[in-house]
């Protein structure tokens, strides 16, 4: 069989069953061009559009500064708190990602009842914007600086060799040595930020134990004051454990507490003012100092002792806020408990005022933070957290811990109505999770979408 | 489109179209699969008309597309699992009889049935519409080389399909 003879089969084959063409053949065809014309630039523009709007998305999602106010911008006004915190959310973006500038406070938020599910949030000064710390909080304790742009966070369950900061307006993240590896218990920051004062010990044997670090350090903890401007640490001997610290509204002196013992001391050198207290009673962790300088907040203390293994007998001194907080006048020594309820003090509003945080104890997520009057106990909400199931698939309501303001911030916070929270970015597991998947049911669509225009113009 | 052009692409296809049916039902075997193919390149031919018409020859274009069509339509799906006809009939064994031709036309559409899409779009361009190998290679867009090979393929399997035509030519 060669070319010659294939000709040839083609040539002779039967066409005789060609059938004619239809009399409307020329207009049906062009009728249909021309649709499909039209369908092509109307995919076209709309395939434009789609582009156009998934990059403007990306670019919102991705760089959400592009298209918001940076954060260094966002923190020229008073601080302000929302009168609903937002409900719990997965989609909150991180710090490293969309920094929410000034914080007002960080808080623990979620639940653990089925799931743990934990976030570790701050809630911008300047708006609803919150984020997540993000890994670098993750099995850490913490401090806001009282301008609420810097974290300080140390181990909470190994030794820390050295401070962590995160920066609330750049998202950076930092590090100041400590000298030596240790259990560190953070205490109190100054007014100006520049300090961190904290108590060391070394790290348990066992730790195993839950809290062992804080329990380590309520037996043997030593006091330093690092400077995070300079690194520079300065260990303050003759006080052991030291357990709780506040700093003087002008940073120069230091109340602490070693055992139930508080003194005021010097930064650098000079004699130690004893404050006496009631039994049961000590410092308010943190905030306790007022703004002008004459009282100390309180509350109680507990004794936890037990029997060593060579016989002795140890204690340790931890905080017991459930019952309550108190004053006392620095000038006169008197101390009054202030409410016998739940409330835990968070910091001073003004010499006549506490900002407190109330959990509703109920289980419905009720949680508030309110200002109360110290002479009289008036007391006024400034906001109060979400009651709904959002926790744990929409089965539980979340629960606020670990909640920490920015001192210098409540003189002059004022409440405003919520507003849409601004979460940022999606963390990136959600990209994952969900965009992977997207991308894929896009692709398929475009090519079915693709298969079905073939068939079409056929 | 500009109305002249248009009146251009309607004369191309009014004196077209039935040879490019031909040439489909070459391809497909089948008339209805062959006007489907044909308007289907055609709609493509119209988009592309203006730029077709003045840099290049609108036959090779239509050509090659109606090819690409035809493979593509093909390589879906539907066309892999449905078969729209029956299977066609074996290749008589025994003498084809007085009526030869109207028999070696018939048997020629079973065996093209029989071959690859792509082996059979080879030797319709080849043998149907006249194309010299490199032409070939250019409609379907596949090297000279592998036209080459297809067409030893597809003339070996005609011989076997066809094989009281083989030895009657012989």
């Amino acid at each position: 069989m060669n070319d010659q003879q294939l000709t040839t089969l083609f040539a002779e084959s039967d066409l005789s069953g060609q059938p004619d063409l239809p009399p409307d053949y020329l207009p049906a065809l062009l009728s249909r061009a021309r649709r499909s014309v039209r369908q092509r630039r109307l995919v076209t523009m709309l395939a434009a559009a789609a582009v156009v709007l998934i990059a403007l998305g990306l670019t919102a999602v991705v760089r959400p500064h592009a298209t918001s106010l940076p954060p260094a911008d966002r923190h020229s006004g008073t601080p302000t708190i929302p009168d609903r915190i937002a409900p719990y959310s997965r989609l909150t973006g991180e710090v490293a990602a969309s920094p929410p500038g000034r914080a007002l406070m960080i808080y623990e938020y979620g639940s653990g009842e089925l799931f743990n599910e934990w976030q570790s949030l701050a809630l911008s000064a300047d708006g609803d914007v919150y984020r997540q710390l993000g890994a670098v909080a993750e099995r850490r304790q913490w401090l806001l600086s009282p301008d609420g742009r810097t974290v300080i966070l140390a181990e909470d369950a190994r030794a820390t060799t050295a401070l962590t900061l995160l920066d609330l307006t750049t998202g950076k993240v930092r590090e100041v040595r400590l000298p030596e590896a240790s259990g560190v218990v953070l205490l109190a920051v100054s007014p100006d930020g520049r300090q961190v004062a904290y108590s060391s010990a070394p790290l348990p044997e066992d730790m195993s134990a839950g809290n062992s670090i804080e329990f380590q350090n309520a037996q043997l903890g030593t006091l330093s004051v690092v400077d995070l401007t300079t690194g520079t640490v300065t260990a303050v001997p003759g006080y052991q454990p030291v357990v709780a610290a506040s700093f003087s509204p002008d940073g120069r002196r230091l109340a602490i507490q070693a055992k139930r013992k508080i003194s005021i001391i010097t930064l650098g050198g000079g004699s130690a003012v004893p404050v006496d207290l009631p039994d049961e009673w000590g410092m308010a962790p943190q905030n306790a100092w007022s703004p002008d300088g004459t009282r100390l907040a309180t509350t109680t203390w507990r004794t936890d002792s037990w029997q060593t293994l060579d016989g002795g007998t140890a204690s340790a001194y931890v905080v017991d806020s459930w019952y309550g907080y108190g004053l006392v006048d620095l000038a006169t020594g008197t101390h009054r408990q202030l409410n016998a309820s739940t409330d835990t003090f968070l910091g001073w509003r003004d010499r006549d005022h506490a900002i407190v945080f109330a959990p509703s104890g109920l289980d419905n997520g009720d949680d508030e933070i309110a200002e109360v009057a110290l002479d009289g106990g008036a007391r006024t909400s400034l906001t109060r957290f979400d009651t709904g199931k959002t926790c744990e698939l929409g089965s539980q309501t979340c629960q606020t811990l670990r909640l920490t303001v920015a001192a210098g911030l409540l003189p002059d916070l004022t409440t405003r109505p919520a507003g849409d929270p601004d979460r940022g970015p999606w963390p990136t597991w959600v990209w994952l999770v969900v965009g992977v998947p997207l991308l894929a049911v896009a692709l398929v669509a475009a090519l079915v979408v693709r298969r079905l225009r073939r068939r079409a113009a056929r | 489109m500009r109305e002249d052009d248009e009146r251009g692409y309607a004369q191309f296809v009014q004196a077209r179209v039935p040879a490019l049916q031909r040439t489909a039902y070459h391809l497909c075997g089948d008339w209805h699969e062959a006007h489907d193919l044909v308007q289907a390149a055609l709609i493509r031919l119209y988009r592309h008309w203006r730029r077709v018409s003045a840099a290049d020859s609108p036959d090779a274009y239509v050509r090659r597309t109606l090819v690409n069509v035809f493979l593509d339509q093909r390589r879906g799906w539907w066309s892999r699992h449905v078969r729209p006809l029956g299977d066609p009939p074996e290749p008589s064994a025994g003498n084809p009889g007085p009526d030869l031709a109207v028999n070696l036309t018939v048997d020629l559409r079973a065996a093209l049935a029989r071959l690859s899409p792509g082996q059979r779009a080879v030797l319709v361009l080849r043998y149907w519409e006249g194309l010299d190998v490199a032409e070939t290679a250019a409609t379907l867009g596949c090297s000279p080389g592998t036209v080459k090979s297809q067409t030893s393929y597809a003339i070996t399997a005609l011989r076997r399909l066809l094989p009281e035509y083989a030895k009657e030519t012989r």
